[in-house]
Formats: structure tokens, C-alpha cells, sequence
């Protein structure tokens, strides 16, 4: 099951990770998160709407947990160390712009964007946050000002 | 900018994403810890019992050695010895406590800090308690200038010298439980 959603775990935790609160840490909580709520996974929704669930909730949680108890640093500071040094710098410098551009969003408007970068339905993303999809369709507007405004600074 | 311009970038980038170590290499690699944490259980347990044969070995020569070693220094060694080995079982209990596969790594970094100063204190005590205590013994009228106390000095060098070498194993294992680092595992 991790490896036929390697992606999806990885695409979160990697925005959801601040110098606070490092990636393989983060990683870390969400893989034991997926191996003990696997055996309560009832089918009610796809697999990969209940692995972007646990995801997202552990992440949270861990921000929490976590950005409390390690001393912080300015994200502009963060290196991007999760990959091995032969890997293609065009792709870290995509990675590193792409994490720069939604750090600066909530912990819920992270989770909303994520799953619309995944190209998941209005009305998917809207049942997966528990959310009426005309919000879903409100917050993405303010997510795109934030980010215009972010560009222009 | 467009949010487009963002889902654009992350379209490019999501094919190359591998490697990420969500798959199971990082099972591996806590498999790997775990290896070293028996194993570092192991020498702390074997520790724990050849210390505590000595132990009774010293307390009982009264009955079994020819030679006769003062109550009061036996009585001092043993205490030494005693309130070493229940910090080595406190240090035993701390290890086996850190959970590899459910603990963070921050709380496993920690956890290895605390081991590795506890360590550190209960061999530099005990090293500081034995020494005058050996210096007191030898210097007790039956066994000065003897060939026992020569034995005795010789043995406690070669002893301190192998703690030495056991006391490094066990740290670099202890470094290898903390590391961060899944590569220089």
C-alpha cells in the first residue's frame, strides 16, 4: 500500500515540512499512522482519498507535537537534503520553488491545495475536508491571491 | 501568477519524484537499527552479569580465597559495584525503551543524548571510586610490596584498558541508533 501511494505521502509530507519539523520526521509519523489505521480501512472511500486523509491529519498533528518541542529556524534557511546529490538540480530547484511558494499557506489551505495539484475533483477534495465544494472553490480563490502576492513581493 | 502556472510545475516534477524513501528501504533501515539495539542490549545484559559474578565472587571470598581481604575495603568495593550496576540497569531500561519504529527521530536523537551522558558518568565514577580504593588496599600491611599487589595492578590496568575499548564499541553503536542519517547507517 506505501509503495502504490509512495507519491501522494510523499507530496505531503514534503510541503507539510518546515526546519521545525523535518521531513523524515514527518515521514516517519505518517508511515506508522498508514500501518496501525490500515487494518480499520473500510473501503468507504478509494484508498487513495483514505491515505490522503491520514496524511494530512497526521501531519497536522505532528506540526503540533513536534514544532514544540525542536528550536525553529527561518524556512528560508531550510536546505532541501531529502534527495541524494546526483539528483537533477532543475528538479530540486522546481521542488524547492514549489515548497517556498506554499509554505506560506495555513495548514489547511496546504492540504486543499495539494489535493487540487493532484487534480482530484472540487467535489472530491470538498468530501475529503469535510467541506461544501463552494468553499473548496472560495478558499482556492484566496490561495491564488496569496501566491500572486507572495510573486510580486 | 496563476495557480495553473503551479499545478504546471508539479505536473513536471511529480514523474521524477522517486527514491523518497516511503517505500520499504526505510523499513529496512530501522531493521538495521534494530540489529544494533539487540545487540547493544546484548553486551549491556552480558556486562551486567559478569559484573554481578564478580560480585559474589569478591563477597564470598572470605570463604573460598586464602587470602584474606579487609572487611571494610570489601565492604566499600562491593557498595562501588552495587551502585554501578544499578545504574547500568537503569541505562539498560533506557535503551530498551527507545522504540525505533514508533518514536521520532528528534525523540530517538534525544533519547540516545541522555544514554550516551549517563554512560559517560557511571564509567568516569566508578573509574574515579576504584582507584583510591585500589591505592588503599595495596597500601594495607599484608599486601604491600607483595606479588598479589603487583597481580592486582597489573590486572586493573589491562581491566581499565579493555572498559576503554568496550565503552567505545558501545558508544559508536549508541551514535549509530541516533544517526539521522539513513546512508551512514
Amino acid at each position: 500500500m506505501v509503495s502504490r501511494h509512495e507519491k501522494i505521502i510523499f507530496s505531503v509530507c514534503f510541503f507539510y515540512a518546515t526546519t521545525a519539523v523535518p521531513f523524515k520526521d514527518i515521514r516517519q509519523e505518517v508511515l506508522i499512522s498508514l500501518y496501525k489505521g490500515y487494518r480499520n480501512f473500510r473501503e468507504e472511500s478509494s484508498e487513495s482519498t483514505w491515505v490522503y486523509k491520514v496524511c494530512i491529519n497526521t501531519c497536522l498533528l505532528s506540526l503540533r507535537k513536534l514544532s514544540s518541542k525542536v528550536k525553529t529556524i527561518p524556512l528560508e534557511e531550510m536546505p532541501l537534503t531529502i534527495f541524494h546529490d546526483d539528483s537533477d538540480s532543475e528538479f530540486k530547484e522546481k521542488l524547492e520553488w514549489l515548497h517556498s511558494m506554499i509554505a506560506q499557506l495555513n495548514p489547511m489551505e496546504k492540504a486543499l491545495i495539494l489535493m487540487w495539484l493532484d487534480e482530484l475533483s472540487y467535489e472530491e477534495i470538498a468530501a475529503n475536508m469535510g467541506i461544501p465544494r463552494n468553499t473548496v472553490a472560495s478558499r482556492l480563490h484566496r490561495i491564488k491571491e496569496k501566491i500572486s502576492s507572495k510573486k510580486e513581493i | 501568477m496563476e495557480l495553473e502556472e503551479l499545478k504546471n510545475a508539479w505536473q513536471s516534477v511529480r514523474p521524477e519524484i522517486k527514491n523518497t524513501g516511503c517505500a520499504p528501504k526505510d523499513t529496512d533501515c530501522l531493521s538495521r537499527k534494530k540489529d544494533v539495539k539487540s545487540r547493544l542490549l546484548r553486551k549491556f545484559f552480558l556486562e551486567e552479569l559478569f559484573v554481578f559474578v564478580c560480585l559474589i565472587l569478591l563477597a564470598t571470598s572470605h570463604l573460598w580465597s586464602p587470602t584474606k581481604l579487609p572487611v571494610l575495603w570489601l565492604l566499600a568495593f562491593c557498595a562501588v559495584i552495587v551502585a554501578a550496576m544499578v545504574y547500568g540497569i537503569g541505562l539498560y531500561g533506557a535503551i530498551r525503551q527507545i522504540n525505533l519504529w514508533e518514536d521520532s527521530n528528534a525523540e530517538i536523537f534525544m533519547a540516545i543524548v541522555n544514554v550516551k551522558k549517563r554512560y559517560r558518568r557511571i564509567e568516569l565514577v566508578t573509574s574515579i571510586l576504584i582507584l583510591p580504593l585500589l591505592i588503599w588496599l595495596s597500601l594495607t600491611p599484608p599486601f604491600l610490596n607483595t606479588t598479589d599487589m603487583y597481580i592486582v595492578w597489573g590486572l586493573t590496568i589491562i581491566c581499565f584498558g579493555l572498559e576503554y575499548l568496550w565503552y567505545r564499541s558501545n558508544i559508536k553503536q549508541l551514535n549509530i541508533l541516533g544517526n539521522w542519517n539513513e546512508d551512514e547507517i
